[in-house]
């Protein structure tokens, strides 16, 4: 029998002393919970017989809801409605649990600071080895650079510096006043400067991930010569591949945001969270109801918190980095159009003559497949990789090391060599 | 006791299937209707407006 939630809470808080702070995520807590909350109070109707709770159902699953009511004669309708209720009040229940298991749950990622080889205003490169060839690598602006260093058994920076590599990592940092006002470009222009200052002594390998591999791509063109190979880890480039409308249309909504400009000068992390959200509305219910069941002091349970911990950590954006990604990216489309620039020239991945690798995690929903293979196809001759794994899932989860590390780490041996 | 398993096994089917069906509804195109988040962010605007007045930095009205 699993103990009560507050027993197992209490008894992680003894294992790693005194309780830390309580969470306040996933944000934004209010839609997670209200979906959760409207979700199974709503449940009750869907066990209905007959048209009325016919009515509530989408076409698209009425055949599936016909042939469970079939399963079952109209006299027992009434004690299936009890069970539907009883189950959905547990559901809830689970939900509830698992969110507040996570809020109070001691674990905290280890600090693995680097040290500072460079920076520009709030922007810092930051070394994770003293010695070894450099490869720098860029995450999203959007999210943390820590996910590249997650936890000690999965971490990408750790893994290249097992292979004798020096990773330098780009801290985006939080937009102050020498950020107010920048775009895409600005940042982009910035990034070129920290490779050319990086690359002093001869190229380097440049990785991006997720954003941060187009922001790398753009600064790659700008830095030829200071780049000698370019890794792109689930980056989007075909922005319209797979169009979920949801999401659609709350982007398009967003573009309101260029109104704000006086009033907001960022956008928060929650914007983008609830974008996140919008691409599966019931993710954060069922993972959350899974945390419930696991043991709090598992290792499962600990690389849940990390991960939920990065995924709603970040600094806010600028407010022309959002308009841009939306009017540019996801509605423009720009750069699968070849119309994209930076600094007054176009974004062309077919103009790069350094060797390329591209990541395309087969289970991505957040970059689905189809947007990333489209940069693939842009560039000259790419090595192509595709993770048996999801966005984040390639980045750190048990399949990893031999999805991606190892591989990415093989291609970089593979490049040094060859020059 | 087995038709109470019954009911149980059916409900949890029943609530996977009702999940989904939420899900099937916010995602359908012919539902979701865009002019409600614009309607957010024109009362966001207004709050932020009605607040900088209150805190006397109005200096748009």
């Amino acid at each position: 029998m699993m103990p009560a939630p507050r027993d197992m809470m209490e008894s992680a808080s003894r294992a790693s002393g005194p309780r830390a702070p309580v969470r306040l995520g996933p944000r934004p807590l209010a839609l997670h919970t209200g979906t959760s909350f409207f979700t199974w109070s709503s449940a009750v109707m869907a066990a209905l017989p007959g048209p009325a709770g016919a009515a509530l159902w989408h076409p698209s699953l009425a055949q599936e809801r016909a042939g469970l009511e079939s399963e079952t004669a109209f006299a027992e309708q009434p004690a299936l409605q009890l069970a539907v209720a009883e189950a959905a009040g547990r559901r809830l229940k689970d939900f509830l649990d698992g969110l507040s298991a996570y809020q109070r749950h001691p674990f905290r990622r280890p600090e693995h600071q680097g040290r500072k080889v460079a920076e520009a205003s709030a922007t810092r490169v930051l070394a994770y080895s003293d010695s070894g060839p450099p490869v720098l690598l860029v995450p999203s602006l959007v999210n943390p650079a820590t996910i590249l260093d997650l936890l000690p058994e999965r971490s990408f920076v750790r893994s290249l510096a097992g292979r004798g590599y020096q990773p330098l990592v780009v801290d985006w940092g939080e937009p102050g006043k020498a950020e107010a006002g920048m775009g895409l470009g600005a940042y982009i222009g910035r990034l070129a400067g920290l490779i050319q200052e990086i690359a002093a002594d001869g190229a380097v390998p440049v990785i991006g991930y997720c954003m941060g591999g187009n922001l790398a791509l753009a600064a790659s063109l700008i830095a030829r010569d200071s780049v000698s190979a370019l890794g792109l880890l689930a980056t989007p480039w075909n922005f319209h591949a797979d169009p979920a409308p949801m999401s659609a249309h709350f982007l398009e909504s967003l573009t309101a945001f260029e109104s704000f400009d006086g009033i907001a000068r960022t956008v928060p992390i929650e914007v983008f969270q609830v974008f996140f959200a919008s691409l599966d509305p019931a993710l954060t219910d069922r993972k959350f109801r899974r945390f419930a069941s696991l043991d709090p002091e598992s290792d499962e349970a600990r690389r849940f918190v990390a991960v939920e911990d990065w995924a709603n950590s970040g600094a806010p954006v600028t407010l022309q980095v959002a308009i841009d990604c939306l009017a540019d990216w996801y509605i423009g489309n720009r750069p699968a159009c070849g119309t994209w620039a930076v600094e007054g020239e176009t974004v062309d991945p077919g103009q790069l003559t350094a060797p390329t690798l591209v990541a395309v995690p087969r289970r991505d929903r957040i970059v689905p497949p189809d947007s990333a293979l489209a940069l693939a196809e842009a560039l000259p001759e790419p090595t192509l990789l595709r993770p048996p794994s999801g966005h984040v899932g390639m980045m750190v989860s048990s399949a990893a090391e031999r999805g991606l590390y190892g591989p990415v780490a093989d291609w970089l041996d593979d490049v040094s060599r060859k020059r | 006791m087995e038709e109470n398993d019954k009911y149980a096994r059916l409900a949890e089917r029943y609530l996977d299937l009702w999940q989904r069906n939420l899900a099937a509804w916010a995602l359908d195109p012919k539902v979701i209707a865009p002019d409600a988040l614009s309607a957010f962010t024109e009362a966001f605007k207004q709050a932020h407006t009605h607040d900088a007045g209150a805190a006397g930095h109005d200096g748009e009205r």
